[in-house]
């Protein structure tokens, strides 16, 4: 499976590389200019106040998104938008102590209030932008002076950690082309009957409720400017699809399952012919999830896939490694101080890499050439053979770490702190398929349990890090399947989510796949939401512990569908119910 | 030379297709006509879930209704002469009432849990006249209202059985019957030409250039255009069209404290050619620059005052929507619903007593009578938005409704819930309008106050200056708004000066609530009429101070109203206090872009 994705894959690199346009080829964009101007202007004069503004940024989403959604071969949903968020933060002091210092004997909002998000024109026009960016930044410049004079008066009560309060970096100057219209426009009507074609099949099962397939393109120029020099321009292109459909198992358990494709443009996402394949094979599978077992909980060892394993990587560890976290005092800071030790099995090794646009020619999701605070993007090699080196940096320093590693990322018009980008777990000792399911199946004999755990299809996950909750995390599988010692053939089951706690999990990863696969997601935290993707081989874990999936419960409509054969709905399950 | 004739005719023929194109393409049009097979999608499901839908030990449907909405908004929005937003978008949305039990007593008007769980999520319609992706949407909604009303029918039973009562306890019926109605439109949807009111919003908004002291200035354009599809389980079937453009100008200085002072021209339509030129809208921008200017500059109202105050054109419209459409104590019926438990009760309960207690009572002065013209679309050439035909429940109103006779309450508007003295429709439950939605709501539509043996103005002044010096006031108040050719337009407040007559406009007030029984005792009113078009939300009054010339936001929504008013209103006793003044100054530390660039402009 994996294979037939890297054939195609190899065809989605090149058109990707034109897509991205050249660096620092390209004539001056009319926006940065506007931009530039105001950003100087406002700079040379409140940097000659008391306090003065020392740091001024304007960071600027251009988005262009267009959307898509058919329902059992309907279209019901077409939307496109064309907005510019923009973000605008000051600081006032100095870079050692500034209006965002972390005071704990004053209020939170303090270090926070010295930015706003505002929507500009989406024309260049050059008065009618720069009146909207004086506005604010006044406004964002009087919060930063309020606070900046208020914990001032703090200052001499307050233990010296010898932190910069933000850290010093050098000036940068990217700029990519705009991209050509060409280059982003792809034919609406051919997808739109894609979806509702793809969207049809599933008529044919009575008992799934639910299917949409959606497809969402977002065309993103970014624009940066700081009073530091640096002056940034990037593209960046998502286009993603999913198909999803919900089936009611017979005892009125809601059961979901989906696919996701990603792509830089919506002409690389598969074609009509795989996605219907793949819908029959939703059906398939949703239609063994009705009839699968209800699972019970489970403790004992367990193979999560490469998505799977992808998914766990991110939660249990990926929000454990985000730098910015560590000088939160509410944060659990699990490695904090484990810098240089073994926190992980030899064999494996953990990057962060958001330079990289493919791997194994597959487009990658959380690729970005500078981050949203202005910083050139840099692969981050996190652990090394099982050893903690690094974490994944923003400008606020924290000890050991006093600069940016171009990890400070944010959903448009929203306050950067470091998040993960592509996360790669690298596995120096690998085994075959064939291999690690002997391995699961020698180490449930050991357990003496009958059988272990395969995750094969997740959808996403959880985790908590502060240390008033437990620092547990949660991940959703939807296909789950039993692997018996005595080599019974593997058996689905429904009904259970994955959870734990990382330090418990990170001693008990005992072997890896020789295969890696990507997960494709969106990660929601401090920041907003911000694309992801975690690489991974398959893991197999010593001890994992499952429990019970909140239940999901549905009664299908009393009357049979209206389109259905009337003698095929006469023993309709959900009249029956009801007649009961 | 005849080849040479061919290629012209061909050349012709091309032009005339072009243009055509044109026409068709970039003027506001209506689109072609695909109603009926969305009518026979509804009907069908309608149809067979009358006759099918049943729940074992549940009562079963006596009454359902379909509504299918689509809706095509347009929204545009520009400053300085840059676009902010431009969006068209097509939306088809729906709405469904299922009642179990009959006329008399069903599952409406009774508060108390009747939510199921198990429901599958709605289909979304589909935008295509898809008739069996229409029928599924409606299937799966039918369903789920349907388990719905039949659970809160059943708990509804269980109440009164609780509380030992039967249907005889409770005399007013929960639905009313009412004439199965037949009314299909030959309107189509408007579709709106996007590029026109892209430059008319960037074109007028160019003109707030001119000034560098305005720190705020936008031009937005609203359009909505609705048809409503509705039929019902009694026969009724209509289709109807609502349409509105509103155009919303406004701009905003800084006063010597450096607080924001805004001003808003709004301008509503119910047909494209209605829409002047730009050169109409740039002229109304300069007086509200004028306007602006006149109020940052104008000295605070530092006083409190309790007397007559006179109030002009919008600003009685302002004031009579807040006090005859709000609250249960309203024009509008209320209907007390049945609680499952006294603490709901106790909670929920209404503290106000409906009007309706007070019909044929006298509630207003005697000079007042208040008609409801709901099919009148024009007064003195100015069109009324709150026109309209046929009500959400596919009711049609009575051509004229009298209210209030001579200051006696004889009725009030309501939809197809009865109340005790208001037992059967006239057809006032109308669509509201909303970005990209719509809802239903009883309310005005276009409604006449009238005020006999009226004044004019300048006699209305004198009065006002007599009752002031015969009350021992140094002044008099005459709140009135700005001249501009908008519906809705800045509200100013001036001092009357009582020897000389002259007025000085004041800023920083604000009114207390007033007085409960303030119709009753108007010292006088106009008998020159006026119109006030607006939109009303049906939202409560509760406020402990409010302001006139309220911000309309950028989007209107709610049921658009037009009221015929007097266009000057004295009433005996007013309270106007001052607003408070900030600590320190918030002026901009350097000047505006806009400022810079005229000062070093030539």
């Amino acid at each position: 499976m994996f294979m037939k994705g890297m054939i195609r894959s190899l065809f989605i690199a090149g058109i990707v590389y034109l897509l991205q346009g050249m660096s620092g080829i390209a004539n001056e964009d009319s926006l940065l200019i506007i931009l530039k101007k105001e950003l100087s202007r406002e700079y040379q004069e409140l940097s000659k106040e008391d306090p003065p503004l020392y740091f001024l940024e304007y960071r600027v989403s251009d988005i262009r998104a267009y959307s898509l959604k058919a329902s059992f071969g309907s279209l019901v949903e077409e939307n496109r938008n064309n907005s510019r968020i923009c973000y605008i933060s000051a600081r006032v002091g100095d870079y050692t102590f500034d209006n965002t210092h972390i005071s704990k004997k004053a209020p939170a909002y303090l270090a926070s209030n010295s930015s706003y998000a505002i929507q500009l024109p989406v024309e260049d026009n050059e008065l009618s932008i720069r009146q909207r960016l004086w506005q604010v930044t006044d406004y964002v410049y009087k919060n930063a002076m309020n606070s900046y004079t208020k914990l001032s008066n703090l200052k001499s009560e307050e233990k010296e950690d010898g932190l910069l309060d933000f850290s010093q970096e050098t000036s940068e100057k990217y700029m990519e082309e705009k991209l050509s219209k060409n280059a982003i426009s792809f034919n609406k009507d051919d997808w739109k009957q894609k979806l509702k074609e793809v969207t049809k099949p599933f008529l044919k099962e009575d008992s799934i409720f639910n299917s949409n397939a959606s497809l969402a393109f977002y065309v993103v120029r970014k624009y940066y400017v700081n009073s530091e020099g640096t002056e940034l321009v990037q593209n960046n292109t998502y286009a993603y699809l999913s198909i999803s459909a919900d089936i009611k198992a017979d005892d009125n358990y809601a059961l979901p399952y989906s696919k996701t494709y990603f792509a830089y443009h919506p002409n690389q996402l598969p074609g009509k012919d795989k996605l219907l394949s793949d819908a029959q094979s939703m059906i398939k599978t949703l239609n063994q999830l009705k009839n699968a077992e209800l699972a019970q909980p489970y403790t004992g060892p367990a193979i999560l896939s490469e998505k799977a394993a992808g998914v766990f990587f991110h939660e249990i560890f990926g929000h454990r490694i985000e730098g910015s976290r560590l000088s939160s005092a509410v944060d659990g800071q699990t490695f904090k101080e484990r810098v240089s030790d073994k926190i992980l099995p030899k064999f494996l090794s953990v990057y962060s890499d958001p330079t990289l646009k493919e791997y194994n020619n597959y487009p990658l999701n959380g690729y970005y050439a500078y981050d949203d605070e202005g910083i050139k993007a840099q692969r981050v090699v996190v652990v090394k053979e099982g050893i903690l080196k690094n974490f994944l940096m923003a400008r606020k320093p924290i000890e050991g770490f006093e600069h940016s590693n171009g990890h400070g990322r944010a959903q448009a018009g929203r306050t950067p702190v470091s998040r993960q980008s592509n996360l790669i777990i690298h596995a120096s000792e690998t085994n075959t398929e064939k291999e690690l399911r002997k391995k699961l199946i020698q180490e449930c004999k050991k357990q003496k349990l009958d059988y272990g755990y395969y995750f094969k299809e997740v959808v996403g996950g959880f985790t908590l890090t502060n240390r008033y909750t437990p620092n547990v995390f949660n991940i959703m599988p939807v296909e789950v399947y039993k692997v018996y010692v005595d080599g019974r053939p593997d058996k689905l089951v429904r009904g259970v989510d994955l959870i734990g706690t990382p330090l418990a999990i990170f001693s008990g990863i005992l072997a890896a796949g020789e295969n890696t696969d990507i997960f494709t997601g969106s990660c929601g935290a401090e920041s907003g939401y911000v694309p992801v993707t975690a690489i991974s081989p398959a893991l197999l874990i010593k001890k994992i512990e499952t429990q019970k999936k909140p239940e999901t419960y549905i009664k299908l409509p009393i009357l049979p569908r209206p389109d259905s054969d009337e003698n095929k709905w006469l023993h309709a399950p959900g009249k029956e119910e009801y007649d009961k | 030379m005849h080849r040479e004739r061919r290629n012209m005719i061909n050349k012709t023929k091309y032009c005339v297709v072009f243009v055509l194109l044109l026409i068709l393409y970039t003027q506001d049009g209506y689109t072609s006509d695909g109603d009926s097979i969305i009518i026979k999608a509804m009907q069908d499901e309608l149809n067979r879930n009358m006759q099918e839908l049943r729940l074992k030990n549940y009562a079963d449907p006596f009454y359902i209704s379909y509504t299918l909405a689509d809706i095509n908004t347009l929204y545009t929005s520009a400053s300085l002469g840059a676009l902010l937003y431009a969006d068209t978008t097509l939306d088809r949305t729906w709405f469904i009432r299922v009642l179990t039990g009959n006329y008399q007593l069903n599952d409406e008007n009774f508060s108390g849990e009747g939510m199921r769980n198990g429901n599958i999520e709605y289909l979304g319609l589909p935008l295509d006249n898809d008739y069996y992706g229409i029928r599924r949407s409606f299937w799966v909604a039918t369903d789920n209202v349907y388990k719905s009303a039949s659970q809160t029918y059943k708990n509804k039973m269980l109440t009164l059985e609780k509380n030992k009562m039967d249907a005889d306890d409770l005399p007013i019926a929960d639905f009313s019957k009412e004439e199965m109605v037949h009314i299909r439109t030959s309107d189509c949807l408007l579709q709106f030409d996007f590029a026109k009111y892209k430059n008319l919003v960037k074109e007028v908004s160019e003109e707030f250039l001119s000034y560098p002291d305005i720190v705020n200035s936008s031009v937005s354009l609203f359009g909505f255009s609705g048809k409503f599809i509705f039929i019902n389980s009694e026969g009724t079937q209509t289709s109807i069209i609502s349409n509105i453009l509103a155009l919303f100008l406004q701009a905003s200085m800084l006063n010597e404290d450096g607080l924001e002072q805004v001003n808003q021209l709004v301008y509503y339509y119910t047909r494209p050619e209605e829409v002047p030129e730009a050169v109409i809208f740039k002229e109304d921008a300069k007086q509200l620059v004028s306007n602006l200017k006149a109020v940052t500059q104008a000295p605070r109202f530092d006083d409190y005052y309790a007397g007559p105050v006179l109030f002009l054109n919008q600003s009685v419209g302002e004031i009579l929507l807040k006090d005859l459409f709000n609250g249960n104590n309203s024009l509008i019926a209320y209907r007390e619903p049945l609680y499952s438990t006294a603490q709901m009760s106790l909670f929920y309960g209404s503290n106000e007593e409906s009007l309706e207690n007070k019909i044929n009572r006298k509630i207003f002065h005697e000079n007042i009578n208040i008609t409801a013209y709901p099919y009148l679309n024009e007064y003195k050439q100015t069109t009324l938005i709150g026109s309209f035909e046929v009500d959400a429940e596919g009711v049609k109103p009575p051509d004229t409704l009298m209210l209030v006779e001579n200051g006696f309450l004889r009725t009030l508007l309501n939809g197809r819930t009865p109340t005790r003295y208001v037992p059967q429709s006239n057809g006032h439950n109308r669509y509201a309008i909303g970005y990209r939605a719509m809802s239903r709501l009883v309310g005005p539509g276009v409604m006449e106050i009238n005020y006999k043996q009226g004044k004019n103005i300048a006699e209305l002044k004198q009065e006002l200056i007599a009752h002031a010096k015969s009350e021992g006031l140094d002044y008099a108040i005459i709140v009135k708004p700005m001249q501009a050719g908008s519906t809705f337009k800045p509200i100013n407040i001036y001092k009357i000066n009582l020897e000389t007559g002259k007025e000085k406009l004041v800023s920083s007030s604000y009114f207390n609530p007033l007085p409960k029984n303030f119709l009753k005792d108007i010292l006088g009113a106009s008998e020159n009429k006026t119109v006030y078009n607006t939109f009303y939300t049906g939202s409560g009054f509760g406020e402990d101070k409010f302001t006139l010339n309220d911000d309309n936001g950028a989007v209107p929504s709610g049921l658009p109203v037009s009221l015929i008013i007097p266009d000057a209103l004295l009433l005996r006793e007013v309270e106007v206090s001052k607003s408070t003044k900030p600590l320190t100054k918030n002026l901009p530390i350097i000047d505006s872009p806009v400022k810079s660039a005229g000062e070093k402009a030539p």
